[in-house]
Formats: structure tokens, C-alpha cells, sequence
């Protein structure tokens, strides 16, 4: 078994197919899979089994002190602290649809031709075929970069409507929201302020590729029962072979045995998909501030300052095993 | 190579003292700022694309001038600070502490919990990664290493220890772990 490449009639002559006409295929290939993917990724309300789950964290600011004599020394007021806001754990999975099973042999003639070693004509075995179409496919299915062949897959954006992309929840519901504390919201007039008023900043949204179906532009040679050479349909999804590329992806990217399952984790091995999901505080010392509210009310209190600076870097990833 | 960010991009600058990660705004299809987040990976797919598109160099010149904005957003705040009528500059109460002190102090005792000092690590790291030696470095994997190294330093003194990888042949040793891990840092006498 090995990977071919699979020959197409160019209107002259019977030739090997481009990189990028087998690029075509795969993303087909990836299109048929995404129709009812077989690795799936769900977003629940709490207690989700894709971890570690994320913890969002601010600045909060220092308490305030009031004195009826002077301001309490900025050495003496108490210091902005982090404050830990919500646990995230809202996606679980990846869970794996195992009810399919392998699409049978096509028979000696039942797969595209190639060209061999002797510069023949030869019929892919069964092996071959899943080569050469279906780990392919799933091989680019992994990749970081998202294209048509990654279909059916994914990935985190921080929008929550994304052309060409699901929103796993359907209810534009985050799985991480990065809070930080509201520099705007804290007043000298207003002291002593509630200490903990945070603002968000980013959501982010787990996402679903589903990008619409494009044929590949170059269709697959076949061998018939009479010792002919037969084109195969290039918009007929419902043919014998390409019947066998929908039930076989679906079912390797599932249940493959041979390391080209699909799978899902955080911070694990395998390629980043989509944005990081980070967590960012602000890294100021603290914005020391007063207020003479009357001769008798002397107010201080330290608000949270500085720039966003990012704490925790998560990532989700997609991964054979 | 396709990303949400492909050929959208607005800015990009670190995002951490670490350096271990980088903001990329990307415009959407209805003009609005996006963010996104990469973090610093050779090892990964889209960290690898990203550096094709935008080299480290610009990322560091971005980081920086985005910093100095900040920084004149500071010295604004601090101006208006000072001309409060109840602040007294008159400098009787400054420290005269020597440079040697000061370095001496930076990076003998580093404070990793406090915040201007983390600002003065994250500087030395990408005043590290400015120097010509860095910066035309080959791409094999002991320059890597260290590039990492710096990046991920804790303190001066880790961050100078990764650097002279570069000016003093210095070597590092790696845990046999799949995580990057240094167990040591090898100084040539010489």
C-alpha cells in the first residue's frame, strides 16, 4: 500500500494530477466528512471534559481608607490584587461517533488508476485508496491553516459569527471571556470605589468549518469490466466510489487504528487552531489617588493601572492519534 | 496558508514580559478590530506561518513603539502629577544610588513581583533580541534553543546567560523531556 497519484484525462493525453487537483479532492474529500462529523466538539454550561479548563483573572483595586487628618500615605494604602474570576470549562469532547464502519472493497477495478513503477496503467488496491484519499484527507484536516480541506473541523475565533464557520453553542455562548479591571470606572469622586469592577474584553467562541461543497476540478480515471477507460463522475456524489469516500472518512476519522484519528486537546501536542485564549491583567504597581472630600474627609485608594499584559496562554489543538 | 488573519492584519506586538506570545488585530468583513492570539512556538504550524508573514524584527519594532506609547501616556499622567501644587520635587528626598547598584541590584535581587522591574526584564529581552549578533543568528537548533531560552527567562540573569550562547559560545543542556526544559548552561573558561 502506498500513496499514488491519480491520473485524469487532459483533454489529450492521460496524465498524473496536479498537487493542487488532488488538493481538490481532499478538500472533497473533507466537504463529504463535515456533513455529519464523526469527531465532534459540543459546548456545555459547566463541567466540560476537554481540560485544563481556564481560569480568567483581573486586578481589582486596593481598598480605600479614609482619614479626618491627612491622606493615608500611598506606602500604607492597600495595593490592587488579583481577584480569580470564573472557571471556564464549557467544551467537552472530542467525542467519537462510532457507529460506522469501513465501506467494503470495490473490487479490482472499483478504484481510480495510476501509473506504476513500469509506466502502465494499474488500479489502486483498497490500500491504496485509503492512501491516497481518505489518511491524505485527514492528514490535511490537522494542518494549523484552514482551508477547504480542514472542512468539518475546529477552531476558536474571537467573533462569534464567522463566514463560513458554525458557533458550536448556537447561542453565542463563550467558552472563555477575558475580563480586566475597568480603568474608567474607578473615580476619585467616587471613593471609596467597589474594588472589583471588571470589564470584558475579549470572548472567545469555539467554531465548526462548514465550508460549501466544490467538486474537484479534475476527475479520476477508471478501468471497466471491458479492459476500457472510464471517467469518473465529477459532480455525481452519489456514485459508487465517491459513496465510499463519505462512509470512509467519516469512519476513519473515528475509528482509525493506523494513527489518523482525529482528536482535540489543550495545550497538548498537535497544531494550534484558531486564536490562543489568553487571560490578560493590567500590570501596573497601582494609581495611587485622593480625594479631599471636606477638612474633616481625606480619601485615598490604589486603582488597578497600567497596560493589558497577557498571563496565561491556552490553545486548543487538533492532533492524529 | 489561510488563517483569519491572512492578509488582514492591522498590528502585532508581544503581549507578555515573557514574550512567549503575540497579538495579531486582524480587520473583519465589517471593518471591525479583531484580536487574536499566537503563541510563540517554533515547533508550530501557525507560529511558523506567522513569522514568514511578519518577521521578528517587526514584531520587536511594533512591541516597541507601542510600549513607548504607553510610556508617553505615563509621562503625561506623571506631568499633570507634578504640577499638583501639593507634590514636592525638590529632589531632598531622591536616592543617589550608582549605576553599579542599580545594575548590581537588578541583577543580583530581581523582584518578579514588581511591576516596573518586570518592565526593565521585558526591555533587556528585546534589547537582547535587537543586537546584530541575535538577529543574523543561524537557524540551527542551539540558536533556537536560546532565542527560546531568553524568551522564557525568569530573570536578568537567565536572560544574559541565553545571550552569551551567542557572544561566548556558551552551551545549553536540555532536559530529555518532549517540553523545553534547560537543566544548565555550559560557560566556556575561556
Amino acid at each position: 500500500m502506498a500513496v499514488r497519484i491519480p491520473v485524469k484525462y487532459d483533454g489529450t493525453n492521460i496524465v498524473e494530477m496536479t498537487t493542487g487537483e488532488r488538493t481538490e479532492w481532499y478538500a472533497y474529500i473533507a466537504y463529504l466528512y463535515a456533513q455529519a462529523p464523526t469527531v465532534t466538539l459540543t459546548v456545555v454550561s459547566g463541567s466540560g471534559t476537554l481540560t485544563p479548563g481556564l481560569t480568567d483573572t483581573r486586578m481589582q483595586a486596593g481598598a480605600g481608607v479614609t482619614s479626618a487628618t491627612a491622606f493615608v500615605a500611598e506606602g500604607t494604602t492597600a495595593e490592587p490584587s488579583v481577584v480569580t474570576g470564573t472557571a471556564y470549562d464549557k467544551i467537552t469532547g472530542p467525542t467519537y461517533n462510532t457507529s460506522g464502519s469501513a465501506a467494503g472493497d470495490l473490487g479490482a477495478i472499483g478504484y481510480p488508476l495510476y501509473i506504476n513503477v513500469d509506466n502502465d496503467l494499474q488500479v489502486m488496491t483498497q490500500a491504496d485508496y485509503v492512501d491516497t484519499f481518505i489518511y491524505a484527507t485527514l492528514d490535511a484536516m490537522i494542518t494549523a491553516s484552514e482551508d477547504a480541506t480542514t472542512n468539518g473541523t475546529y477552531t476558536i475565533a474571537t467573533a462569534s459569527s464567522v463566514t463560513n464557520y458554525t458557533e458550536v453553542s448556537g447561542a453565542g455562548t463563550a467558552v472563555f471571556i477575558d475580563t480586566r479591571a475597568n480603568t474608567a470606572a474607578y473615580t476619585a469622586a467616587g471613593m471609596p470605589e467597589t474594588i472589583d469592577q471588571p470589564t470584558n474584553i475579549t470572548s472567545y467562541f469555539l467554531q465548526r468549518q462548514n465550508l460549501a461543497r466544490s467538486f474537484p476540478s479534475a476527475a479520476c480515471l477508471f478501468a471497466d469490466s471491458g479492459g476500457d477507460i472510464s471517467q469518473g463522475p465529477l459532480a455525481a456524489d452519489d456514485s459508487t466510489f465517491n459513496a465510499a469516500l463519505a462512509v470512509d472518512i467519516k469512519f476513519r476519522a473515528a475509528e482509525d487504528t493506523a494513527g489518523h484519528k482525529l482528536s482535540y486537546n489543550i495545550n497538548g501536542s498537535g497544531n494550534t487552531r484558531g486564536t490562543a485564549i489568553v487571560d490578560t491583567r493590567l500590570d501596573g504597581a497601582g494609581a495611587y489617588t485622593t480625594n479631599l472630600v471636606n477638612a474633616d474627609d481625606y480619601r485615598a485608594q490604589e486603582f488597578p493601572n497600567g497596560s493589558a499584559a497577557t498571563i496565561g496562554t491556552n490553545t486548543l489543538k487538533i492532533v492524529h492519534v | 496558508m489561510s488563517y483569519l488573519w491572512s492578509d488582514k492584519i492591522t498590528d502585532y506586538y508581544y503581549s507578555n514580559p515573557e514574550l512567549d506570545t503575540v497579538a495579531v488585530l486582524w480587520k473583519d468583513e465589517d471593518d471591525k478590530i479583531r484580536e487574536h492570539y499566537i503563541k510563540v512556538d517554533d515547533s508550530d504550524q501557525q507560529w511558523s506561518d506567522f513569522i514568514i508573514e511578519v518577521p521578528y524584527e517587526q514584531i520587536r519594532i511594533r512591541t516597541e513603539a507601542r510600549h513607548e506609547l504607553f510610556r508617553e501616556e505615563f509621562r503625561e499622567a506623571f506631568r499633570n502629577y507634578a504640577k499638583r501644587s501639593d507634590v514636592n520635587l525638590d529632589g531632598s528626598t531622591a536616592t543617589t544610588e550608582s549605576i553599579n547598584e542599580i545594575v548590581f541590584g537588578f541583577m543580583s535581587a530581581y523582584d518578579d513581583t514588581d511591576a516596573e522591574q518586570k518592565e526593565e526584564l521585558f526591555k533587556l529581552k528585546l534589547k537582547i533580541f535587537e543586537q546584530e549578533i541575535v538577529r543574523n543568528s543561524k537557524s540551527d537548533d542551539k540558536f533556537k534553543n536560546a532565542k527560546t531560552f531568553i524568551r522564557k527567562a525568569q530573570n536578568p540573569m537567565e536572560v544574559m546567560l541565553g545571550y552569551m550562547v551567542f557572544t561566548s559560545d556558551a552551551k545549553l543542556k536540555l532536559a530529555p523531556t518532549k517540553k523545553f526544559e534547560v537543566k544548565g548552561v555550559y560557560l566556556p573558561a575561556k
